[in-house]
């Protein structure tokens, strides 16, 4: 008798362990979780010029799951958080959608954010049973737009950088088709004083 | 023991299904015979005298975005994303008054901005200035509002714009700055229709194109004539 009423209070557990309404999701956890400010130069690896600083930062699994709730590193994606600090006096204009990765004379482009966002979201999974219709949609529909809106924000796209300011962001690169040693990032900026460049390249630590 | 045995398999069950595959669930497809356009009426003269008493060139729009309009798709309009852009800014401007005259240049502009090719843009089109825009965001998310149960969703496209106004002769940065606006609508079922998507769409990049050409009156640089 007490073994029955034990199993029937397990059941009722489990059957309203997914109707209960607060539920935190990852993608949204991630999503809630920003870049901390940092500054280039507390980077090993970073380069400094005319007051312009850059490092690059591969990040590791349990970045990737703090950032994106998502092992993109077990996937074949390279992250790579990209600091950039302006102690110059000048106003830049950041090309960040632009960024590169080098090897010698090799130079290698982010993926597509989209790619990612799709890859995440199909991996996506929820339990069917014990949720209304209602429940199923919303529960996706709040999951993926967490996915989507998070790499917009935690990309490095064109940015205005005042002096004294830092600005950080995430770029994506295939890892199977990168050389494993001697990869470094390279980034322009355009002085939004007199238009001219400066071209900048951090080895990847 | 039967019950054990029948227990078992349902708890399996239940165990299981939080592991298993959610169904898939169909992304909003865009609608290919009403698609709305991004195209507004331009806004009036801002200004009785032009700021600058020279010739403008708008350079189409560069879209330099991280992410798509709507996940992975961006074909929800009749025109594409920087044609709609290129235009809504040339005619908004030309309409504004800050500017003597302004002239469409339809490329873009060089990855490098050189003295050499700006000065070829300057000689090729008669213009003095040119405007070069950046497209840093321009997307819709949708936020749930309330518990899991209730559909009732707020709907945001979003626009984020860089640009810089080029004094071609000096190779001067008259101009630069960073331009971010949204627009909110609740839908109850969490997509709109292809007419209010377009009418948020338009409110955005019409707000924002309206930022700009208010920052451009307030902090572009004064230019004075030298002898």
């Amino acid at each position: 008798m007490i073994y029955r009423l034990i199993c029937f209070i397990i059941f009722a557990v489990l059957s309203f362990a997914n109707t209960i309404e607060a539920k935190e999701f990852d993608e949204v956890r991630a999503l809630q979780t920003r870049l901390p400010y940092e500054e280039a130069t507390s980077f090993k690896g970073n380069v400094v010029k005319h007051g312009i600083s850059l490092a690059a930062h591969p990040l590791n699994k349990e970045e990737c799951e703090k950032y994106f709730s998502y092992d993109l590193n077990g996937d074949g994606y390279l992250p790579v958080k990209i600091v950039l600090t302006n102690t110059s006096a000048l106003r830049l204009l950041v090309h960040g959608s632009d960024v590169e990765l080098t090897a010698g004379k090799q130079t290698f482009t982010p993926l597509p954010s989209s790619e990612l966002i799709l890859k995440i979201q199909d991996d996506i999974s929820i339990p069917f049973f014990n949720v209304s219709k209602e429940e199923y949609y919303n529960e996706d529909a709040i999951r993926k737009n967490a996915i989507f809106v998070n790499f917009n924000q935690k990309g490095l796209g064109y940015r205005i950088l005042e002096p004294n300011q830092s600005v950080s962001g995430i770029a994506f690169f295939n890892s199977n088709k990168l050389p494993k040693k001697d990869l470094s990032v390279r980034l322009r900026v355009q002085d939004l004083g007199r238009v001219r460049y400066l071209s900048l390249e951090a080895v990847l630590h | 023991m039967q019950f054990k045995i029948v227990f078992t398999f349902l708890l399996s069950c239940l165990l299981l299904a939080g592991c298993a595959p959610g169904m898939a669930v169909e992304k909003p497809k865009p609608s290919e015979f009403n698609k709305p356009s991004l195209m507004y009426q331009p806004g009036r003269r801002m200004l009785a005298e032009p700021k600058y008493a020279l010739k403008l060139g708008v350079m189409d729009v560069q879209d330099k975005r991280i992410v798509p309009f709507w996940y992975d798709a961006d074909d929800f309009f009749s025109e594409t994303i920087s044609q709609g852009f290129t235009m809504n800014i040339y005619r908004d401007i030309r309409s504004s008054g800050i500017f003597t005259e302004v002239v469409r240049i339809q490329e873009q502009p060089p990855a490098t901005l050189t003295a050499e090719n700006m000065m070829s843009l300057k000689n090729k089109y008669g213009v003095d200035m040119i405007l070069v825009t950046y497209i840093n965001e321009f997307y819709m998310s949708r936020q749930k509002t309330g518990e899991t149960r209730m559909n009732t969703y707020v709907v945001t496209p979003r626009v984020g714009l860089v640009a810089q106004l080029i004094y071609l002769e000096k190779g001067i940065v008259v101009w630069a700055e960073k331009v971010d606006r949204k627009q909110e609508d609740i839908s109850n079922t969490g997509v709109l229709s292809d007419g209010k998507m377009g009418e948020l769409s338009r409110k955005v990049i019409q707000d924002s194109v309206g930022d700009m050409k208010a920052l451009i009156i307030q902090t572009g640089k004064v230019m004075r004539r030298t002898k």
